[in-house]
C-alpha cells in the first residue's frame, strides 16, 4: 500500500521546512536508509524548497505493514527537524495516491498551477532510482500522477495566464523599479526557480550577474545564462551593484546577511534593492528585509501574493480536482485489476496442465505416430484454442474487478481459486507461455508431481499409461 | 460672460468629478484595463473648460487670474493637473489621477469661496504678477511633487508589507521617486523665485500682523524643505523614502501658506 509522510506549507513554517529540507545526497541516504526497513517495500524522497515528503510502499497490505511503514518514515523526517512533529502529515492507501497526484498536478502548490513541481517530483523519483529503492508500484504510481498531471495542464487552463512564482518575482521587480532594462540583477546559486527568474529578467533587459561557491560551476552557468561570473567572495561588491538579488542555494545558513550591504550602503545610499530568496533553508537573512529601501520577499511571500491573486485559477483548479479524482479511481481499478493478475496466471496455468496431460496421453497412444511438426501444429492448435476459451472469461473477470460494485477482486480471486483448484498451481507454472511437449524425462517428474491434479481415479490410468 | 464662465466651470466641476472617478474605479480594478485613456482624456476635458473658466471669470469680473487670490488658488490647480497630463505620457503614473483629480476638483470649487479682489494697490503690479505667477505654477509642481511622494509611500508601504491585493496597478516607485525629483527641479526655482519677490513685499508692506508673519515664516520653511531635499539628493545620493518625507514636509508648509491666505478675513488681514 501506498504511504507519504511529509510536511509541506500548508503545515509547517519556513523555519521548519529549513529544518526538515534535504539536499541531493541526503535525499538519496534517506531513501536508502529506509529501503533497509522491513516494512517498506520501495520509497523515494522529494525535497522543495515547499515541501519535504517520503513516498512509500508499505512491504504489505495489512494495517500494520502499513503503519510500521509510515512510522518508520515519521521519525526518519523527525530526526532531521524534531520542531516538526505537529507539521507532518501522513496518507495511506487511496488518500497518498490522491495526495501525491494533487501535488503532482500543482493543485497542494504554493503557486496554484505552476510547472515546478512535476519536474522536482521526477528529480526525487530518479534519485530513487539511483540508488535502487523504487520497484514497480511505486514506478506505476509515478508515471500515473505524471500522466495525470499532464492532464491537467492540458484540459484546464491552470497553466495559462497563470500567476508563477517567476512571474510574481517580475511583478514585483517592475513594482519597484519600472523598466528593468539596464538594471543590474544578480542570481546566487543554482536552483531551478532562480534560474528561471534570472532568465525572465535577463530577457526584460536586466543585466545579470550569476554568483556561485565553485568557480568552473559558476562560469559554466554564467555562460548558460549569458551574463558574468563572479565567485561568493566577491559577494559585497556584486551587491553593492545589484538592483536585484535573486537566490536559490542550497546552502543551509544566509548566505546574505545585514553586514554584506555596509559597503553598499555607502555607495548606493537610496537606491532600492528587491531581494527573491527562493531557497530553503533562507539564504538572505530576515533582517535584511528591515533595512530601509531593502525588499526581501521569500518563499512564503510569494504565496501569500500568488495566493491573493489566485482568484482567478478557482474554476481551473476545480475541474483540475475533478481529472485528479478520475485519476485516482483509475488507479483503484488499475491496482484491483492488478490484484486478480496472479489468478488469472493460475487459471492459464491450470487448464494449460490439463491439455498438456492429454496430449502427452494421446502422444504415447493414438497419436503415437506424429513426427514433430505435426506434433508442433497440434501444440499449436491446443495453444490457440485455449486462448480463445479463456479470452471471455479472463475479460469479463478483469472488468468485474475494476468495478466499483458487486465483488471485490480479492473475492472474485476466492472464487475462481475455489472452483478450479488454483492453489495447487506452482509457482514456476505461472509463467510458461505455451503448452510444451514433454521430453521422457520431465514427463516422469512431471506425472509424478501431478498426484493431487483430478481424480485419484484418473491419475492411476495416466501413470499406467504412461509406463 | 457671466453664463460663459459659469457653464465652464459646471462643466469642468463635472470633468473633474467623472475623471477623478474613473481614476479610482482604475485604481481599484486588479485586472484588465479597457478604458485606460479614458479618464486622462476626461481629466484633459477637465484642463481645457476649466481654463476656460479662469480666462471668462477673469475677463467678466476684469481682474488678471494672477493678480488675485481666488484665480491663484484656482489656476495653480489648473497647473497641477497639465503639469500630471504631460508628465503621464510615457509613463505608467495614471493612478496619481487620483489624487490630481480631486485636488483640482478642490481648488477649483474651493478658490469660489475665497474673495476675488485683487492684491494691495502699493505693491508694483507687474512685480505682484511676477510673485503670484510663479509662486502659483511652482505651488503646482510641488503639489503634484507631494502627490508623488505620497504614492511613493504607499507603494512602499504596500511593498514592505507585502500586501499588494488591495489596490490594482500603481507606478513603480522608481518611478514616482524620478518624478518627484523632476517636478521639485522644476518647482524649486520657481518657488525661489516667489520667495524672493515675497522678501521684496515683505520689506514694503505692513508686516506687524500675525498672518503676515506666520506666511512669510512658512513660505521660507517651504523653500527651505524643497531645498534641503534637492540638496541632499545631489550630494548624498539620497532617494526613496526619506526624499518623499521631505517634500511632503514643503507641502506641507505651502499648504499652510495658502491656508493662510485663506482665512486672512477671519485672522485680520485684507480680504
Amino acid at each position: 500500500m501506498i504511504v507519504i509522510v511529509g510536511l509541506s506549507h500548508h503545515t509547517a513554517s519556513i523555519e521548519i521546512r529549513e529544518q526538515a529540507a534535504l539536499a541531493e545526497e541526503a535525499a538519496r541516504e534517506l531513501a536508502t536508509e529506509l529501503a533497509r526497513h522491513d516494512k517498506v517495500a520501495e520509497v523515494f524522497v522529494v525535497s522543495t524548497c515547499n515541501r519535504v515528503e517520503i513516498i512509500a510502499a508499505s512491504a504489505g497490505d495489512d494495517e500494520a505493514s502499513v503503519e510500521l511503514c509510515g512510522a518508520a518514515c515519521r521519525s526518519a523526517i523527525l530526526r532531521r527537524a524534531p520542531q516538526a512533529s505537529s507539521a507532518l502529515y501522513t496518507h495511506a492507501g487511496e488518500s497518498a495516491v490522491r495526495h501525491l497526484f494533487r501535488v503532482a498536478a500543482s493543485l497542494d502548490s504554493l503557486v496554484v498551477g505552476e510547472a515546478q513541481i512535476l519536474g522536482q517530483l521526477k528529480q526525487g523519483f530518479e534519485y530513487g532510482k539511483q540508488v535502487s529503492t523504487v520497484g514497480s508500484t511505486l514506478h506505476q504510481l509515478f508515471s500515473r500522477a505524471a500522466r495525470g498531471a499532464k492532464r491537467v495542464r492540458t484540459e484546464t487552463t491552470i497553466g495559462t495566464g497563470q500567476v508563477s512564482v517567476p512571474s510574481i518575482a517580475m511583478d514585483l521587480a517592475g513594482q519597484i523599479f519600472g523598466d528593468l532594462t539596464g538594471r543590474r540583477a544578480a542570481l546566487i546559486g543554482a536552483g531551478e526557480m532562480g534560474q528561471s527568474v534570472a532568465r525572465l529578467l535577463r530577457d526584460a533587459g536586466a543585466r545579470l550577474t550569476v554568483v556561485g561557491r565553485t568557480p568552473e560551476k559558476v562560469k559554466a552557468l554564467a555562460e548558460k545564462m549569458g551574463g558574468e561570473a563572479r565567485t561568493l567572495e566577491a559577494l559585497e561588491d556584486v551587491l553593492s551593484e545589484a538592483d536585484i538579488v535573486v537566490s536559490s542555494t542550497s546552502a543551509m545558513r544566509p548566505v546574505v546577511t545585514p553586514t554584506h550591504l555596509s559597503r553598499r550602503k555607502k555607495a548606493r545610499r537610496g537606491a532600492n534593492l528587491f531581494f527573491i530568496d527562493l531557497a530553503v533553508p533562507r539564504d538572505v537573512a530576515p533582517e535584511v528585509g528591515e533595512l530601509d529601501g531593502v525588499f526581501l520577499y521569500d518563499v512564503d511571500d510569494l504565496a501569500q501574493v500568488a495566493a491573493e491573486s489566485a482568484g482567478s485559477r478557482k474554476v481551473a483548479a476545480k475541474q483540475a480536482e475533478q481529472i485528479v479524482e478520475e485519476c485516482v479511481v483509475d488507479w483503484g481499478r488499475r491496482q484491483n485489476a492488478q490484484a486478480v493478475t496472479p489468478t488469472i496466471k493460475a487459471l492459464r496455468a491450470r487448464m494449460r496442465r490439463g491439455l498438456e496431460e492429454e496430449l502427452h496421453k494421446s502422444l504415447r497412444g493414438r497419436l503415437r505416430g506424429l513426427d514433430e511438426e505435426q506434433q508442433s501444429a497440434l501444440v499449436k492448435m491446443l495453444d490457440a484454442g485455449l486462448n480463445r476459451i479463456l479470452h471471455g472469461p479472463i475479460t469479463r473477470l478483469r472488468a468485474e474487478a475494476t468495478r466499483q460494485d458487486g465483488l471485490s477482486a480479492e473475492d472474485l480471486a476466492a472464487l475462481l481459486s475455489e472452483l478450479f483448484e488454483l492453489t495447487e498451481v506452482k509457482e514456476e507454472e505461472l509463467d510458461v507461455s505455451s503448452i510444451r511437449i514433454p521430453d521422457e524425462k520431465s514427463k516422469v517428474a512431471y506425472l509424478s508431481e501431478s498426484s493431487s491434479d483430478s481424480s485419484t481415479e484418473s491419475k492411476e490410468k495416466w501413470k499406467n499409461d504412461a509406463s | 460672460m457671466e453664463a460663459l464662465a459659469t457653464i465652464s466651470f459646471s462643466l469642468a466641476v463635472i470633468a473633474y468629478s467623472v475623471a477623478s472617478t474613473q481614476f479610482f474605479l482604475e485604481l481599484a480594478r486588479k485586472t484588465g484595463n479597457a478604458s485606460k485613456d479614458f479618464p486622462s482624456r476626461v481629466l484633459t476635458g477637465g484642463a481645457l473648460l476649466h481654463a476656460g473658466h479662469i480666462v471668462t471669470a477673469s475677463l467678466f469680473t476684469s481682474i488678471c487670474p494672477v493678480a488675485s487670490m481666488h484665480f491663484a488658488l484656482s489656476l495653480a490647480a489648473w497647473v497641477a493637473v497639465v503639469a500630471f497630463l504631460i508628465f503621464r505620457r510615457g509613463r505608467e503614473i495614471d493612478a496619481m489621477g487620483s489624487f490630481v483629480g480631486p485636488l483640482a476638483l478642490t481648488f477649483l470649487v474651493g478658490a469660489q469661496f475665497v474673495g476675488s479682489s485683487p492684491a494691495p494697490s502699493e505693491l508694483s503690479t507687474a512685480m505682484l504678477a511676477v510673485h503670484i505667477s510663479v509662486n502659483i505654477v511652482g505651488l503646482g509642481f510641488v503639489l503634484l511633487a507631494g502627490g508623488a511622494s505620497l504614492f511613493y509611500l504607499f507603494v512602499e508601504h504596500r511593498l514592505k508589507a507585502k500586501k499588494l491585493a488591495a489596490v490594482g496597478r500603481l507606478p513603480s516607485l522608481d518611478q514616482l521617486d524620478r518624478m518627484g525629483l523632476r517636478l521639485l527641479l522644476i518647482g524649486f526655482p520657481l518657488l525661489t523665485i516667489g520667495v524672493a519677490t515675497g522678501g521684496i513685499f515683505f520689506s514694503q508692506l505692513d508686516v506687524s500682523t500675525f498672518p503676515s508673519l506666520v506666511r512669510a515664516v512658512l513660505g521660507y520653511a517651504a523653500w527651505f524643505s524643497v531645498a534641503v531635499v534637492l540638496v541632499l539628493r545631489a550630494l548624498l545620493g539620497w532617494g526613496g523614502r526619506r526624499t518623499a518625507f521631505g517634500t511632503l514636509t514643503g507641502v506641507v508648509c505651502v499648504s499652510l501658506v495658502l491656508l493662510v491666505y485663506v482665512l486672512r478675513p477671519l485672522l485680520g488681514g485684507p480680504v
